[in-house]
């Protein structure tokens, strides 16, 4: 299979209109639609699909139509056996490129493929986390992560590795050089040598672009999804660096069969293969008009089962290892002993099962509302998430409407302690559901089924965090959420039509000037029949005017916490009201039993002291 | 000794549980009162619109007396009905006049572009969707009621004190039966 062609394609980062037809004929042909949406947007080169050219020839006339350029090529089997750099000069016209196992000239006719890329993996990182921020902040359509000139400046800070191709007339590769930056003598450069190891790398291109026929650059080794070419990390074993340099090779024959093969180009105008991306255009409104999160409040009390529970268990642990003539422990220990320890916790679990059971029973006992018909008040109402702020979590970049991230590093004895924690605070967000939309003040809310990510140790994709563990709590933007609190109006109710008119009535009074046009009979006085005249063409005109305008499409009410403290406010990450509640019977359940348990521990030693 | 702490924990328990039963059972009430009274209040708003529609259809509308007549009609039976089953039935049949007022405003363009008929218009239609919602939810919430009242062992709570069953808002029987569709024109 390693020898059947290819058919790589140009990826584009906004794909034409009608990219879904595409899709659908390409799932019909055989391929994995995700797949294939993955390898046809984004920027720089993809493998499609590799298969007989039969199969391939079907497929080719399909991205034709779709509006993509590609190619269909062979992978080459072999390759020429690299030189690598270890000097250059330049005389005249000839570029003599000197290296430990021979030397190679270039001149004015020289066709070069140059493939540069970084082999640590900090390019993927970086483009990764780019692409996720760019989709968090920005929308969908301008995630294209590391690209153009970002991503060529971003290789030569790392460890960059320069791959030159040359190519034969016949277009075969005559020829291979491999530059490693920093261990090349850079006096070849002339002036435009430079004291770092990358600046000489990019001088090195300048110069071939200034002194051979054609020099065509890749910078999306390990970027692009090509068999035979994917960068290997440190866990993948072996000689990782011998297996990395060997798909370098590979990816360099490909893209210089690329330079040599017939380019099949595009039924319709699409962007021309290998040109930077245009100026990112922001396609999703929402993410684009978002403003940034307001000033952040101090985080919301959010009672915190697990909380609690850890501060009646560090009480009992604490009373249980503490040391013979401390005060405290001395203390704890004849608290246990005489059994008000226990008393106080059963009192405490009590309570809290008492607190979880009430809550559970308010919303059970409260039907969920249609949003564009909740009355004010006591309210339960379900939808999705929408953000009103450009929030996004930092650890993992998603679009959130709320999110906590805390750090722990392990102490002196080994064990996980938290070091720093932020939150997003009680950022406003929207609820819609199928009738319509409100907002969401979240402040003093009760959280329940938070989503929680957890990394530690060497990640790949957040950087070291070596000897960390961070723990990311988020409500995803476009989560289900179930929403029991207080509805307020965010503005006045309208005015009626009896108010508008009695207004109007009364300036009516006061303009002489327009009381007049009602005088019918010129006397000089409003009787009776000429004021109901005049009423009745006020009336006229106020309706007219209150029917003028449609009616306005804001936000008409809010939902926050209650003005009473011992009515609920909960917002869940849940499907149903089941789930909620099921999740309340549970923490009840838990505390009834800590209750009980510790009720029979106090209980026995009161009775046998 | 024992037989008394356990005696007197599962009394305790019983009491504080019997407490929050009737407790719930009075905030239910309260629930069913106020999810009709707001009803009510969309009612309300549909009753004061109405005057401005007729008035705005009137202009246009010179041989469709009888229709009109019907929604004034229909709008005063409201003012005059007493107590909860009037008051449903006569909301009801100003809801049917309404729909019928709707459908013979489709032969009259001109009507159906007037941008304050057009607002008016979707004004209703708003107030007539969220009447609807507040019917569901009105019936939602005498449901969860009626059920907790029939419930072991809440209904020795309600029975001793007296939670009577509410009734739920029903349609007219008429509006069951399935709607013959014609295409011929009389």
């Amino acid at each position: 299979m390693e020898s059947a062609p290819l058919l790589i394609v140009a990826r584009q980062p906004d794909p034409p209109g009608d990219f879904d037809t595409l899709i659908e004929a390409l799932t019909r042909a055989g391929l994995q639609p995700y797949q294939a949406r993955q390898r046809l947007i984004g920027s720089g080169l993809a493998c499609l699909a590799q298969a007989p050219e039969e199969r391939l020839q079907h497929l080719s006339t399909l991205v034709r139509q779709g509006g993509f350029h590609h190619w269909l090529i062979t992978p080459p089997q072999d390759s020429p056996s690299p030189i690598t750099l270890r000097s250059l000069e330049v005389a005249n016209d000839t570029i003599r490129l000197i290296g430990r196992e021979g030397e190679l000239r270039l001149d004015r006719e020289s066709r070069v493929v140059a493939v540069l890329a970084d082999l640590s993996g900090a390019v993927q990182q970086r483009h990764v986390t780019k692409m996720m921020a760019q989709n968090a902040y920005r929308g969908a359509a301008a995630a294209n992560g590391l690209a153009g000139d970002d991503l060529y400046r971003f290789i030569l800070a790392q460890r960059p590795i320069l791959d030159l191709h040359i190519l034969a007339p016949d277009g075969s590769r005559s020829g291979m050089v491999r530059v490693f930056a920093g261990r090349f003598d850079p006096l070849g450069l002339g002036e435009r040598k430079s004291l770092s190891s990358g600046g000489n790398l990019d001088a090195l291109l300048g110069l071939l672009r200034e002194r051979v026929a054609e020099l065509r650059l890749h910078t999306d080794f390990g970027l692009a999804p090509i068999p035979g070419c994917r960068l290997r990390g440190s866990d993948d074993g072996l000689d990782v660096d011998k297996a990395n340099l060997a798909d370098l090779t590979r990816f360099g024959g490909i893209v210089s069969a690329l330079a040599v093969a017939t380019q099949l180009t595009a039924e319709r105008g699409a962007p021309a293969a290998g040109a930077p991306p245009e100026r990112e255009e922001v396609s999703s409104p929402l993410a684009a008009n978002l403003p940034p999160p307001p000033d952040l409040a101090a985080i919301g009390h959010t009672p915190d089962v697990r909380r609690i529970a850890v501060c009646i268990a560090a009480l009992a642990v604490g009373a249980l290892f503490a040391r013979r003539g401390s005060p405290v422990g001395s203390w704890l220990q004849q608290a246990i002993a005489q059994g008000w320890l226990q008393g106080i916790t059963a009192v405490l679990c009590a309570a809290g099962a008492f607190h979880f059971w009430r809550l559970k029973r308010q919303i059970e006992e409260l039907p969920t509302s249609r949003i564009r018909s909740m009355a004010m008040g006591l309210v339960e109402i379900q939808g999705r998430a929408e953000r009103c702020y450009a929030l996004a979590s930092p650890l993992r970049h998603l679009p959130c409407i709320h999110f906590r991230l805390r750090k722990y590093r392990r102490d002196h004895r080994n064990r996980w302690s938290l070091y720093a924690e932020t939150a997003s605070g009680p950022v406003p967000f929207i609820l819609r559901d199928a009738t319509g939309a409100v907002r969401v003040d979240p402040r003093r809310a009760t959280l329940l089924g938070v989503t929680s990510h957890e990394e530690s140790g060497a990640s790949r994709l957040f950087g070291d965090l070596e000897g960390e563990r961070w723990v990311e709590e988020v409500i995803l933007d476009g989560a289900r959420l179930h929403i029991v609190g207080h509805a307020r109006p965010l503005r006045d109710e309208h005015v009626s039509l009896r108010q508008r008119v009695g207004e109007a009535l009364r300036q009516l009074k006061l303009d002489a000037t327009r009381l007049r046009r009602y005088d019918t009979n010129g006397d000089g006085r409003i009787d009776g029949s000429e004021w109901d005249a005049a009423r009745a063409d006020i009336e006229q005109q106020q309706a007219r005017a209150a029917l003028a305008t449609a009616p306005d499409g804001g936000y008409r009410a809010e939902v926050g916490a209650p003005p009473q403290r011992s009515l609920p406010f909960v917002i869940a990450a849940a499907t149903s009201e089941a789930e909620v509640t099921g999740r309340l019977f549970w923490y009840s359940v838990a505390l009834t039993t800590g209750a009980l348990l510790a009720l029979a521990w106090g209980g026995t030693i009161w009775i046998h002291p | 000794m024992w037989i008394v702490l356990i005696f007197v924990a599962v009394a305790a328990l019983a009491g504080v549980y019997a407490i929050v039963c009737y407790n719930s059972f009075v905030a239910m009430r309260n629930n069913v009162d106020k999810a009709w009274s707001n009803i009510d209040v969309l009612l309300k708003q549909r009753f004061d619109e109405l005057p401005k529609l007729v008035k705005v259809c009137e202009g246009y509308m010179q041989h469709e007396r009888q229709t009109l007549e019907a929604v004034i009609e229909a709008r005063s039976r409201i003012s005059s009905a007493r107590g909860e089953a009037a008051q449903r039935t006569a909301q009801n049949q100003l809801s049917e006049t309404l729909k019928s007022l709707f459908m013979v405003v489709e032969q009259y363009p001109e009507l159906k572009a007037d941008r304050a008929f057009a607002n008016l218009a979707a004004r209703i239609s708003g107030l007539e969707e969220q009447i609807a919602d507040r019917r569901e939810f009105f019936n939602d919430t005498v449901t969860l009621y009626n059920t907790r009242r029939e419930q072991f062992p809440d209904v020795v709570i309600a029975s001793l004190f007296a939670f009577t069953a509410r009734e739920l808002w029903r349609i007219d029987p008429a509006h069951r039966r399935d709607v013959e569709i014609d295409f011929k024109r009389g």
